[in-house]
């Protein structure tokens, strides 16, 4: 039988890679995370940079709770595309189109989240254009949440393509690519959230 | 190794040392010396040429020799020799270069620590860059130029920002460059040597004026220093 | 360059160029064809700048547009012309020097290759709303403060950044996943070494970039405060975002570069190169260290005194590795049987020239020295003599080498030799004098200057102008000989490594049948090393 976790090979062109155990669709993701990593870290750098040399009484404004709230349902969503992929490890579609529109409903829950504490920011004045703290506050979230948004898209054509029988137990590495991705968005949030939040 | 490979070895060194100590003697490059750093600089820098000169000629020569020496004769279409590598060639061709650097990186950093030592009671010069002028400022006297006077023989600190853009304050002949950021003040230190007018130049790109952005610095004894300051007030 | 009378390529005509195509073979032939276009753009500019220069005092240039020239001749030599072409050599070589059939994601390739010409048309479109005028390196505050052409090239940048992004995750991919049966990673080219180092530093160094444009943009756009200094902003904070890429940005130029003509010089010399593991270790030492001297680039921007030591260390340590392949190089030809051919001329001149930028790099680490020179014509002598004559000879020699190849057909070899000639001249008389005009005191990106370096600077034009016909000779021997120049063999230079163990040009398979790789890319002077006996065992699923 095929290896599930590798993507279709039947010209054997990737012969080699299956030999050295990485697919390259995952290798690529990997790949392209690193990259991401370093855009991350980028805009990071700019956000400590001025958080350590222009310190802002704004910070003070920041909802804690609220995010901290937010956190947990995004680290939940990353819990339920990790049973989702169980669950079509074990043959179990519908588990996988459940778990997936779990994921999308958190990830939703999460953006919300953060709509409400940019506009509980907003609402103290505080803009892209109105500080240092501001424009490094927003545009470093606001990035983040683009990468999410893009990845509840990428999470809705994964639940399209299960609804539809796409996947199977011999078959799911597009979930494992996506999952990949989503665990990425989770984890530079948690970065983030320490950063600006908790430090 | 044959006797003629050492032979030829020893022949080459000591051209390479005859070209490198030319260069690095007879070249020329740099403009007028006026002030303590273009001393030391000026010596690193020959240092330097003569090094570059020696590194240059024998591998160009290297280049230039085994392209006409091992040139395909005419009708040979067959191989040379399967020669992969050569470790103990390798080690010295590896090893060399990075004493070679590692030299200069030290005689570098000891040039850079002289010529960047604070003085004990340096002189205090504002520089202040706008689109497209330079300003002086000597605090304490309130006095605000555009053409920049200094006294001979006395240390300078030159304290540079700017107004707008990013400005680069350079004179040539000082051997050596600020660069004029807002919101930031930049340190430069100078001791001027010689006495005369040379130009003071931007060095970074600040908009449509940046090629005129020049204006002059006169060096002269503390007396007509003195005189002119006086006369600025 | 006009396309229209190719010769008919197994696959379909010359239409298909112009198409979304996911054959590695005709993406890479449009990034060449494209990016050469560029090329030639990018000259025009400099004719018109050094046209500028060539007197002192305002001839037929104001400061603005003067600017606006300088900015997008680097931008487009940088971003459209020199990173791109090596990555359209990478697109059309690697598969084939791998064994494989094609690249790991061809759709991803070809979107990578589409990209580019809107990207390219985007900054040139600029030109109408006021051009980006900043530089290449567009340092702020003045970056935000330009027309809107500015951010035009800010997001033509990140389009660009996105297309060399993905290609670098399609080169890692293939060679990790796809080498033929026996082509361990020591047997592979040192090209394909060479494009594995760059792609690191494009993973790695052009997000950042990214990042510090997307700071830029909303600067100018969204009116954050990132380099605002009166509200504490910081204009620093680009420099070091933009060189943290921009440095190994320099290597992601020549480690390609530096590939190709490790693949020639042991073709015609017939001989193994000397010291594979050296160079191959060498392209990832020059790569890691490449990411550890972007601050070399800030030594006079007032930044910590100590905190400069560290980058003229690694900057200076840099030169060891590069010294290892040179001395490699020279190794291979030296008792070899040399044949001047177009390519290998190119690149002995490659060696010779790259020398020169690389000794007058230490110059420029050496940082009592750079606070004189930074910004000035050294620098651009520095950079053109690497760039120049490094990088673009090295093109050059794989144009030639692979011409036949690609097309096959075979240039006319009289034509490339005077090429050769007026290209070398030409950049030595551009670029020579501009070491001592920057010595004596002229900066750079002026569009004018005092008397005293007028004869150095009508010099470095006329060199110009001779390097804008220069390439003249090259562009009719292309389009001729593409179109009617005599049919070549599959492999005319009688070369060991895989693309030319089959036909030219290759069929749309790549290989009638997969290679099993049994020894080297460079066993020359071996009896059983006979071109052609790649042995052709059917490879699995084949």
């Amino acid at each position: 039988m095929r290896d599930a976790t590798r993507s279709g090979d039947e010209a054997g062109m990737f012969a080699t890679g299956r030999r050295l155990g990485l697919d390259h669709l995952k290798l690529g993701m990997w790949l392209f995370l690193a990259s991401e990593v370093m855009f991350f870290g980028g805009l990071i750098s700019a956000f400590l940079h001025f958080k350590i040399n222009n310190p802002s009484p704004e910070s003070a404004f920041l909802d804690v709770v609220l995010v901290g709230l937010n956190t947990f349902v995004l680290l939940t969503s990353s819990l339920t595309v990790v049973l989702g992929l169980a669950a079509i490890q074990r043959g179990d579609r519908r588990g996988l189109i459940g778990y997936l529109a779990a994921t999308i409903l958190l990830g939703v829950a999460f953006l919300v989240g953060q709509a409400n504490e940019f506009a509980l920011l907003y609402r103290h004045g505080i803009t892209l254009s109105s500080s240092l703290f501001g424009s490094t506050f927003f545009t470093l979230t606001g990035f983040h949440g683009l990468h999410v948004l893009v990845g509840i898209l990428w999470a809705l054509s994964t639940l399209f393509k299960a609804v539809r029988a796409g996947y199977s137990q011999s078959s799911y590495l597009g979930v494992e690519v996506f999952g990949l991705y989503w665990h990425f968005v989770d984890i530079v949030w948690i970065i983030l959230f320490t950063l600006i939040y908790l430090i | 190794m044959r006797e003629r490979s050492i032979f030829a070895i020893v022949i080459i060194s000591m051209l390479l040392l005859v070209v490198g100590y030319l260069a690095a003697t007879q070249l020329n490059l740099m403009p007028a010396q006026a002030s303590t750093r273009a001393v030391l600089v000026d010596q690193l820098f020959h240092v330097l040429v003569g090094t570059a000169a020696v590194v240059f000629v024998l591998v160009e020569g290297i280049l230039v020799y085994a392209a006409l020496r091992f040139r395909r004769r005419a009708g040979d279409e067959t191989d040379a020799l399967p020669i992969h590598g050569n470790t103990t060639l390798e080690l010295v061709w590896t090893a060399i270069p990075a004493m070679i650097v590692v030299a200069i990186g030290f005689y570098a950093y000891q040039v850079l620590t002289e010529i960047e030592k604070p003085a004990p009671e340096p002189m205090v010069v504002e520089v202040i860059g706008r689109q497209f002028i330079w300003q002086f400022r000597y605090p304490g006297q309130g006095v605000t130029t555009q053409e920049l006077h200094l006294p001979v023989n006395r240390p300078i600190r030159f304290e540079v920002t700017s107004g707008d853009v990013i400005h680069s304050f350079w004179v040539p002949q000082f051997r050596g460059k600020r660069d004029a950021t807002p919101g930031r003040v930049s340190e430069f230190l100078v001791t001027p040597t010689e006495i005369g007018t040379f130009p003071v130049r931007c060095a970074e790109l600040c908009g449509p004026g940046h090629a005129n952005m020049t204006t002059q610095v006169v060096v002269e004894s503390a007396a007509d220093f003195q005189a002119w300051l006086a006369g600025e007030q | 360059m006009s396309m229209s009378t190719a010769a008919a390529a197994p696959g379909g005509g010359w239409r298909r160029y112009f198409t979304w195509n996911t054959d590695h073979k005709v993406i890479g032939v449009q990034y060449l064809v494209t990016t050469f276009g560029f090329f030639l753009i990018g000259g025009l500019l400099a004719m018109l700048v050094r046209a500028e220069l060539a007197q002192p005092g305002p001839d037929f240039l104001n400061g603005t547009e003067f600017n606006r020239f300088l900015t997008n001749h680097g931008s487009v030599m940088l971003f459209l012309w020199i990173i791109p072409v090596l990555a359209g050599f990478g697109n059309y070589l690697v598969p084939l020097m791998i064994g494989s059939r094609d690249m790991a994601f061809p759709n991803m390739n070809a979107l990578s290759y589409w990209l580019i010409p809107p990207a390219g048309l985007i900054m040139l479109a600029s030109f109408f709303v006021g051009a980006a005028e900043a530089g290449w390196t567009a340092y702020a505050p003045l970056s935000i403060q330009t027309p809107v052409g500015q951010t035009l090239w800010a997001v033509s940048v990140m389009i660009l950044g996105t297309s060399s992004l993905l290609g670098a995750v399609n080169f890692v991919t293939t060679v990790f996943t796809m080498r033929a049966e026996g082509m361990t990673f020591w047997r592979l080219p040192l090209f394909v070494w060479g494009m594995l180092a760059t792609s690191l530093l494009v993973l790695l160094a052009t997000p950042v970039l990214t990042a510090g444009l997307v700071l830029i943009a909303m600067d100018r756009v969204a009116g954050t405060l990132f380099f605002s200094a009166s509200n504490g902003g910081d204009p620093i904070l680009w420099q070091n975002m933009f060189w943290f890429y921009s440095h190994p940005a320099v290597y992601i130029m020549v480690l390609p570069a530096m590939g190709i003509v490790s693949e020639v010089y042991p073709v015609f010399s017939r001989k193994p190169i000397f010291g594979y593991k050296a160079i191959a270790m060498s392209s990832m030492a020059i790569s890691i260290l490449g990411l550890t001297v972007w601050a070399h680039h800030m030594f006079t921007s007032g930044m910590d005194p100590r905190l400069r030591i560290p980058y003229m260390i690694s900057s200076m340590i840099i030169a060891v590795p590069t010294g290892i392949k040179i001395f490699s190089w020279l190794a291979t030809i030296w008792d070899g049987k040399i044949r001047f051919t177009t390519p290998m001329l190119f690149a002995l001149g490659f060696i010779s020239m790259f020398l020169i930028g690389g000794i007058t790099g230490i110059f420029l680490a050496a940082i009592p020295i750079d606070l004189h020179v930074h910004d000035t014509y050294f620098v651009v002598a520095h950079l053109h003599f690497v760039l120049f004559g490094g990088s673009v000879s090295a093109v050059y020699a794989g144009l030639y080498y692979w011409f036949p190849k690609i097309t096959g057909r075979m240039y006319d070899e009289r034509l490339g030799k005077v090429h050769f000639v007026a290209n070398f001249v030409g950049t030595n008389l551009t670029y020579l004098p501009m070491f001592l005009a920057g010595l004596l005191g002229m900066p750079r990106r002026v569009s004018d200057y005092s008397p005293e370096f007028a004869t150095l600077n009508l010099m470095a034009t006329l060199g110009a102008f001779l390097l804008g016909t220069s390439v003249l000779p090259f562009i009719y021997n292309a389009v001729v000989s593409w179109v009617s120049g005599p049919k070549a063999v599959a492999n005319p230079w009688r070369s060991l490594t895989l693309e030319w163990q089959t036909d030219s040009p290759p069929p749309a398979e790549n290989f009638h049948q997969l290679p099993v790789v049994t020894s080297g890319p460079y066993d020359y002077g071996q009896p059983t090393s006979v071109p052609g006996q790649a042995q052709a065992v059917p490879a699995a699923g084949d």
